[in-house]
């Protein structure tokens, strides 16, 4: 291709030279461009911290949160085993209605007292003694034969068979009079709390060991879960720290 | 002596203008601006629109400056941004397109007379087709070879150099007819 060409030549020399003056405005429009474009670099540096500084009170603000939900989580969890144990009472009570009975009534059963109080008896010998002499009224209500037997024995008691067993069974007899007139809510509460308390833990077992278990299970996927999660808050957090302590220092 | 002074005068403010010293922006703009309108002006047909695409060339320059290696001229330099900037504008503004057409022919001017003015020859080319233009402009002025401004516009060697040709006989034409018409007003 002939570049020698006059034409080309000219126009080549002469628009090669030419020069058109810009306006008076051109140079601060390009001014204003520049102090943007500076502004957009000053803020790439700026934002990351700022993102970084917002990141981390996020991260605060959710631990103190999953912090404050464990600690009112603890109340909730005691109100449900005392609601688990207060339900079982009254199953208990469906379950074996006499000594319970007994525990919510200590004073106005004299008939309950009595038979709590033959219990006491029976462990010692006079209660075999009376039994011993009254056969037959064993087959009818424990109660009624045992308070037979109360009634009966100042007439025993002149009885020779009966003289030697007499003090201890005056001494089951003043303790059942005494059982009597005072039903001391203090001895037979006590066993009766402790039938009671054996009756509520062996249904408790049964009965609240499902909820207890579940609420165990949940409450360790969460605590798990939770610790995780607290975990990965905190790693990121580090290694987010780490990645702007090397940015600026580079 | 004077010339390497300035040489020296225009490395300091590159210098400077790296640390966004604006007087030293201002001052090499200053210094080249005029000289980048009329690269753009030759694109461009508009005076207006070519102001701002130096404006936004210039913009490029302070950006980029510390890619400049100091192993050319920082005009040369310079103008090639320019160039490609108006070749992207009229590219995506403009939507200029090539027809592939490799059938070119062997053009050249008419030993005439050279008696039309800069604007006469402006005007001229204002008249071509963008594409016609864009390759005239390449080749006659900027003095890129035929591959080069293929890779520049996406097009092949073949078609740069059809529309080289088909820019000359057009120029050609009207140059004719402007003769022919001061010959026969005279």
């Amino acid at each position: 291709m002939e570049r020698n060409n006059n034409i080309e030549q000219q126009i080549r020399e002469q628009f090669s030279a030419r020069e058109i003056q810009p306006s008076a405005a051109a140079w601060d429009r390009l001014d204003a461009m520049l102090s943007i474009a500076e502004e957009k670099k000053a803020r790439r540096f700026v934002l990351p911290l700022r993102t970084i500084g917002i990141a981390a009170a996020i991260l605060v603000f959710v631990t103190l949160g999953t912090l404050w939900y464990t600690q009112t989580e603890n109340p909730k969890g005691d109100a449900i085993d005392g609601v688990a144990t207060k339900e079982n009472t009254p199953k208990g009570n469906a379950s074996q209605p006499n000594t319970i009975q007994n525990e919510a009534r200590p004073a106005t059963m004299p008939e309950s007292i009595a038979e709590q109080s033959n219990q006491v008896t029976q462990s010692t010998n006079a209660a075999t003694v009376i039994e011993s002499h009254k056969p037959a009224p064993r087959n009818q209500n424990n109660n009624r034969t045992q308070q037979k037997a109360v009634v009966n024995q100042p007439k025993a008691n002149n009885h020779p068979m009966v003289n030697t067993p007499v003090n201890q069974e005056g001494v089951a007899q003043n303790n059942i009079d005494k059982v009597k007139s005072e039903p001391s809510p203090k001895l037979i509460p006590n066993t009766t709390e402790q039938a009671v308390a054996q009756h509520q833990e062996s249904t408790a077992k049964v009965k609240v060991s499902a909820n207890s278990l579940l609420s165990e299970v949940d409450g360790e996927l969460e605590l798990t879960f939770r610790e995780k999660v607290l975990k990965k808050v905190s790693k990121n957090y580090k290694e987010a720290k780490v990645a702007l302590a090397n940015r600026n220092y580079n | 002596m004077k010339v390497i002074n300035l040489h020296q005068q225009e490395k300091e403010l590159i210098g400077q203008a790296l640390g966004n010293n604006r007087h030293a922006q201002q001052k090499l703009y200053a210094k080249f601006a005029p000289k980048m309108l009329g690269v753009c002006r030759q694109y461009i047909k508009d005076v207006h629109q070519a102001e701002d695409i130096m404006i936004t060339a210039f913009m490029k320059v302070f950006t980029n400056l510390r890619n400049f290696e100091h192993k050319g001229s920082f005009e040369g330099w310079i103008r090639r941004i320019m160039v490609n900037e108006c070749l992207s504008f009229m590219r995506v503004q403009k939507k200029v397109k090539f027809i592939e057409d490799e059938d070119y022919f062997e053009e050249s001017f008419n030993n005439i007379e050279s008696q039309l003015s800069i604007d006469d020859l402006q005007s001229l080319i204002d008249d071509l087709p963008d594409g016609y233009k864009m390759v005239f402009n390449l080749y006659v002025i900027e003095g890129y070879k035929h591959q080069e401004i293929a890779d520049l516009l996406g097009i092949n060697e073949g078609t740069s150099r059809s529309q080289l040709s088909h820019a000359r006989k057009i120029l050609q034409d009207n140059i004719n007819k402007l003769k022919n018409y001061s010959n026969g007003t005279e």
